[in-house]
């Protein structure tokens, strides 16, 4: 298998969907590397569309799209990447077992090894001693973790989960985050989570692509987009006046909340700013304290209001 | 869900200052075995299909409706050879003087609705459910294509029918020769008999599975795929006995619209191409055109298939 290894996992060029004279995807290009990225964005800003172009399921109106250095097209691109759909789809007259073995055969995994991986996999999403019981009689938490357990079982390099967290209930929420976030740390395979749950996101996620009318707002590190975005709120005990007169000479905006000075999107240089304004000002320090935007915030803030997020 | 080596001293690892068994938590390993591609997902498709098809490794239930269809055919033919040798030798080898075994046609033709029965029932359960529970979506997800899944349950599907078609007719073979007083002799004369089965069973089974692939494809339930199969199979004949009344016995009309019944049209092919026979528009219609009609109606219920299969991808 030609994969390119080195560079991004994923690649996409001015990448163009259309349905008609629906533009899902408008030349959108960003890059996913390794690690946890969540793909988020409003209904109809083309995620789906963009995982099933990933996923060799639809064309691309214009534009590329690879996997790790294999143009999309190829069916080899597909060997090391796993799906876990947000719809249901598994079988309910076989066994756990017999399911993942048989979509191991045909991922390429010889039967004498699929047997054990299928076994193994079923083993790491808790669902071991349950493996011979027809899927027919799982409950909705068990048949989430079938549906990681076949985008696992032929030790893909790249899983894409769609509402990974869907219809779980707050401790299966929460499960389902962990296992997530082992199967980045300990299990080394790169997740792509498509969800409207900012918490989802926030919690589990390192990176981010932002998409909305089928264009990329932000393709960045989630802790850099909230970095970018924090606010500081200063409070001090005298000569409040002087201290933001000594800011506004520094060229930094500020705001009055409830008696204290907020800095809106503090990077460095605006805390530097800060800094040598409280000196300047003579201004006693009470409380600084930075107060990052959530996803959430940043989200409603791109999507002007049209987001369904929560 | 995962164990750790314990260190409890009463654990099953210290009991009795022996250690009698540790369970380690082994970590997740990467797989570093060979990935067969297309070739083995194409294989383990095609072996999915035949157990579905059979119930093989399902419940008891899963069983009983392909080997009802399966069994009167193949019944009819083992039957057939156990009387001719057990009743040949009571006999003292004069049965085929006594009774007449019936012959190949005539047994292609009544079997021939137990196979389309049996496919009826049966071949919408290879495809119908996989779209039906959307584990088609993660079939395209691996490795294959489309025609890869397609052309991998169509052939196995086709094989097995081919299987149901041709055992009855190996039967009837080995009880006529289970009959006749020279068996060397009759078997130089008849062998041309084999190649003439093998044909018939590929043709009724290529041209009965691509029915049967088309109309599962318009349906993604199993029940209404079957009870639409079943309809057509028997609602055709019924249409062609009206128009036959009404036209007359004899000339183009009644000729024309048999070649649209799908049970008869391979079965009448067959007859005619391999076996020699008239069919019922042989006396209008050129001989070459059932079996060209039959090619071209296989070969468009598979290619609408695809298409169908193709736009399934894209939703």
């Amino acid at each position: 298998m030609n994969f390119d290894l080195g560079g991004p996992l994923l690649t996409a060029e001015k990448l163009s969907k259309s349905y008609g004279s629906v533009r899902a995807l408008n030349e959108a290009s960003f890059t996913i590397g390794t690690g946890i990225t969540g793909l988020l964005g409003p209904n109809g800003s083309g995620k789906s569309t963009s995982i099933r172009i990933f996923l060799g399921l639809l064309k691309p109106t214009d534009g590329s799209a690879s996997v790790m250095g294999m143009d999309v097209s190829e069916p080899a691109a597909r060997t090391r990447l796993g799906y876990m759909p947000e719809h249901d789809c598994l079988p309910n007259n076989v066994t756990a077992s017999e399911f993942l073995t048989h979509i191991a055969q045909v991922s390429g995994i010889p039967m004498a090894r699929a047997r054990g991986l299928a076994a193994d996999t079923l083993r790491h999403v808790g669902l071991f001693e349950e493996r011979y019981r027809p899927i027919s009689t799982y409950s909705t938490g068990m048949k989430q973790r079938v549906k990681l357990a076949q985008a696992l079982v032929h030790d893909p390099l790249l899983v894409f989960m769609d509402e990974p967290t869907a219809g779980l209930d707050p401790i299966g929420r929460i499960e389902m985050l962990k296992l997530i976030q082992k199967i980045n740390s300990e299990f080394d395979i790169s997740l792509v989570l498509s969800t409207h749950l900012m918490q989802d996101v926030e919690r589990s996620c390192q990176n981010i692509v932002l998409l909305d009318g089928g264009r990329v707002v932000h393709a960045e590190s989630v802790q850099s987009l909230t970095e970018q975005s924090q606010t500081v709120y200063i409070e001090v005990t005298a000569n409040r006046n002087d201290f933001v007169k000594a800011l506004t000479e520094r060229g930094i905006p500020s705001t009055e909340d409830d008696g204290a000075v907020v800095v809106e999107e503090a990077g460095a240089r605006e805390l530097d700013a800060v800094r040598d304004a409280l000196v300047a000002a003579n201004a006693p320090l009470h409380r600084l304290a930075p107060s990052r935007r959530t996803l959430l915030d940043i989200f409603r803030a791109n999507a002007g209001g049209r987001t369904s997020a929560t | 869900m995962l164990q750790q080596p314990s260190s409890n001293s009463n654990s099953l690892a210290t009991r009795g200052q022996q250690p009698v068994g540790t369970v380690f938590d082994i970590g997740y390993r990467r797989y570093e075995g060979p990935r067969e591609g297309r070739n083995l997902a194409r294989r383990a498709l095609f072996l999915d299909a035949v157990r579905n098809s059979l119930g093989i490794g399902r419940g008891g239930w899963a069983k009983v409706l392909p080997w009802l269809f399966i069994a009167p055919p193949l019944g009819v033919g083992g039957i057939f050879a156990s009387i001719a040798y057990f009743t040949n030798q009571s006999l003292g080898g004069r049965l085929n003087e006594v009774i007449d075994l019936p012959s190949h046609v005539t047994l292609f033709t009544v079997s021939g609705y137990f196979i389309f029965l049996f496919a009826a029932v049966m071949g919408p359960e290879l495809t119908c459910p996989d779209r039906r529970n959307k584990v088609f979506d993660l079939y395209l997800v691996r490795p294959i294509t489309v025609s890869d899944y397609l052309f991998s349950k169509w052939i196995a599907f086709c094989l097995m029918l081919f299987g149901v078609t041709i055992l009855p007719q190996l039967f009837l073979w080995i009880s006529s020769l289970l009959v006749v007083p020279n068996a060397i002799e009759w078997v130089a004369d008849e062998w041309t008999m084999l190649p003439r089965m093998f044909g018939a069973s590929v043709v009724i089974s290529l041209f009965a599975t691509s029915f049967v692939f088309l109309i599962s494809a318009m349906t993604d339930r199993r029940a209404i795929a079957s009870v639409l199969l079943i309809g057509i199979v028997m609602v055709i004949p019924l249409i062609i006995d009206i128009v036959t009344l009404v036209a007359g016995e004899g000339g183009y009309s009644p000729a024309l619209i048999s070649l649209l019944d799908p049970v008869s049209l391979p079965t009448e092919t067959v007859v005619q191409v391999f076996f020699g026979e008239e069919y019922s528009g042989s006396d209008v219609l050129h001989p070459g055109i059932p079996i060209f009609w039959c090619a071209v109606v296989a070969s468009a219920f598979t290619a609408v298939t695809w298409v169908l299969y193709d736009n399934f991808k894209n939703r």
